[in-house]
């Protein structure tokens, strides 16, 4: 548990590319966007809410920690299992930080701009996924959730990149969006699918899907894993 | 402690091993030789559990080695190995935290003797001492069984000689097995207790370094004298100098006379005596 902790600690401390990335993007498109809503003056007030760009860092995460990590502690004496086990241990904590900073800013900052009349709504996914109207601590629930399951997804599809069975998965990611608007089963399969991962009404049901289909996908990881070359 | 049991490996068409078995069952430090593409890399990855056998069984300590089974034993330290671009002290620090057996002392011990800046960052540091800084994370990391795939490549002739007696220095220390791939040949021959030659994937030779200080030698003399006196023994080489020749021999030793003179053979003209083709006539 050590090793495992250890490394995930490494990957927290030493994934530069993840955190600029979400840190330029916080710190500079949040204000950019701001300035740029002052100077145009537009009529609608409303503007995207500070922490739903900090979404970003669990799904740089998935990326780069697998993509750039991976080789550098097999270099230190990792092992693949370990690996394989601590980068779910990266994000979870990652994931549960980001939605707590996300609903306590929607219950304070967002709410006191709108109050005193700054701008009149903050776009926020928590509510535009209707998080939010199942109370705070549910609403942090569900975004944790589907956030462990945005980060596994790109976990998984970083990996298998350069593999046949990741050119595979990914012809059938783009065909899948060209012909599911067209084709009405697979529009429907589509609608269901998000459906379930973020609007179901019942809160509990959208939570377990979201780790039910991360717990899936994250499995997938282990084969590329296991067969990576070093 | 360590046992290749008939491992093949394929790359699509290429076979870099063929039906390899090998058993090594007390710790030292081992000279792995084999000229380019022989299968020496292939080999230390099998082992380290980095790449797996197409057939066959590697096991540590009776321990099956897979891909997801690394062996806890094991540190591979590769050619090039890329690394966090920290400070060496945090990057140490980094090893320490994934291993809890690292030995920090004896890290920053070494980075001393090697003269390594511990305030630089990885990729400040020269091609050499990035593989000194690679394997003093590997010879810090107390592990059992370290293997060293051309360690000294990049190094100038000082720090391999500083790196062969730390290397001694430290299995002295605590016993450790060393599997050391390199070739530069002669500078390892003074380290080394165990000799393996693998030739087109295939264990062409495994025996104790003091066997080839006595079996390998050269007879020179008049070419009769030496055809007559090394009839019958293994010829692994021979070169001809008008009327006079050299036979370099593995095998039992020759009776001593005025006629021809035996000296020993070093080790790299043992190795290219036999694995550099067939008896080589200049």
């Amino acid at each position: 548990m050590d090793t495992i902790l250890g490394m995930a600690k490494i990957n927290w401390r030493h994934c530069r590319t993840a955190w600029l990335i979400a840190g330029i993007v916080f710190l500079v498109a949040g204000p950019a966007n701001y300035i740029v809503w002052l100077i145009l003056d537009f009529d609608d007030t409303s503007l995207v809410a500070m922490c739903n760009y900090l979404y970003l860092l669990p799904v740089c995460l998935g990326i780069f920690v697998p993509a750039q990590n991976f080789h550098k502690l097999m270099h230190l004496g990792g092992k693949r299992l370990d690996f394989f086990k601590s980068s779910l241990l990266t994000y979870v904590p990652v994931c549960a930080v980001v939605s707590l900073l996300s609903v306590v800013a929607n219950l304070t900052v967002d709410r006191w701009m709108v109050a005193s009349g700054e701008i009149d709504a903050a776009l926020d996914l928590l509510n535009a996924f209707e998080f939010m109207e199942h109370g705070a601590v549910i609403a942090f629930l569900q975004m944790t959730a589907f956030l462990i399951f945005a980060s596994c997804a790109a976990h998984t599809l970083t990996l298998i990149q350069g593999r046949w069975y990741g050119w595979v998965c990914d012809a059938m990611l783009v065909a899948f969006i060209c012909m599911f608007a067209p084709v009405k089963p697979l529009l429907d399969a589509m609608v269901w699918f998000w459906y379930m991962a973020i609007f179901h009404s019942m809160a509990a049901v959208q939570i377990l899907f979201c780790l039910a289909v991360s717990a899936a996908l994250y499995w997938v990881s282990s084969i590329p894993i296991r067969s990576r070359a070093f | 402690m360590i046992s290749f049991q008939s491992i093949t490996k394929d790359y699509g068409k290429i076979t870099a091993l063929r039906d390899f078995s090998l058993n090594i069952d007390r710790p030292g430090i081992y000279c792995l030789l084999g000229r380019n593409g022989a299968g020496k890399t292939t080999l230390l990855k099998t082992l380290a559990g980095h790449i797996p056998a197409t057939s066959g069984a590697v096991t540590v300590n009776d321990k099956p080695v897979g891909m997801m089974a690394m062996p806890e034993e094991v540190f591979f330290v590769e050619t090039g190995a890329a690394q966090f671009n920290i400070r060496l002290t945090s990057l140490f620090a980094a090893a320490a935290r994934i291993n809890p057996a690292f030995d920090m002392d004896f890290a920053f011990e070494m980075a001393r003797r090697f003269e390594l800046d511990l305030t630089k960052r990885f990729k400040q540091l020269s091609f050499g001492m990035k593989a000194m800084a690679s394997t003093l994370i590997a010879l810090s990391s107390g592990r059992e069984i370290l293997l060293l795939d051309e360690p000294v490549l990049g190094f100038d002739p000082v720090m391999r000689k500083v790196f062969y007696d730390l290397l001694h220095e430290s299995c002295a220390q605590k016993p450790t097995t060393v599997i050391v791939s390199t070739h530069i040949i002669d500078e390892i021959a003074k380290v080394a207790e165990q000799l393996i030659i693998i030739e087109k994937g295939q264990l062409k030779l495994f025996c104790d370094m003091n066997e080839v200080d006595e079996k390998a030698y050269s007879v020179t003399g008049l070419a009769e004298h030496v055809a007559a006196a090394t009839e019958g023994l293994r010829v692994i080489g021979e070169t001809k100098a008008g009327g006079f020749l050299s036979r370099y021999i593995y095998d039992r030793r020759v009776e001593t006379s005025d006629k021809y003179s035996v000296s020993a053979l070093s080790l790299q003209d043992f190795f290219i005596g036999l694995v550099g083709g067939e008896k080589e006539v200049m």
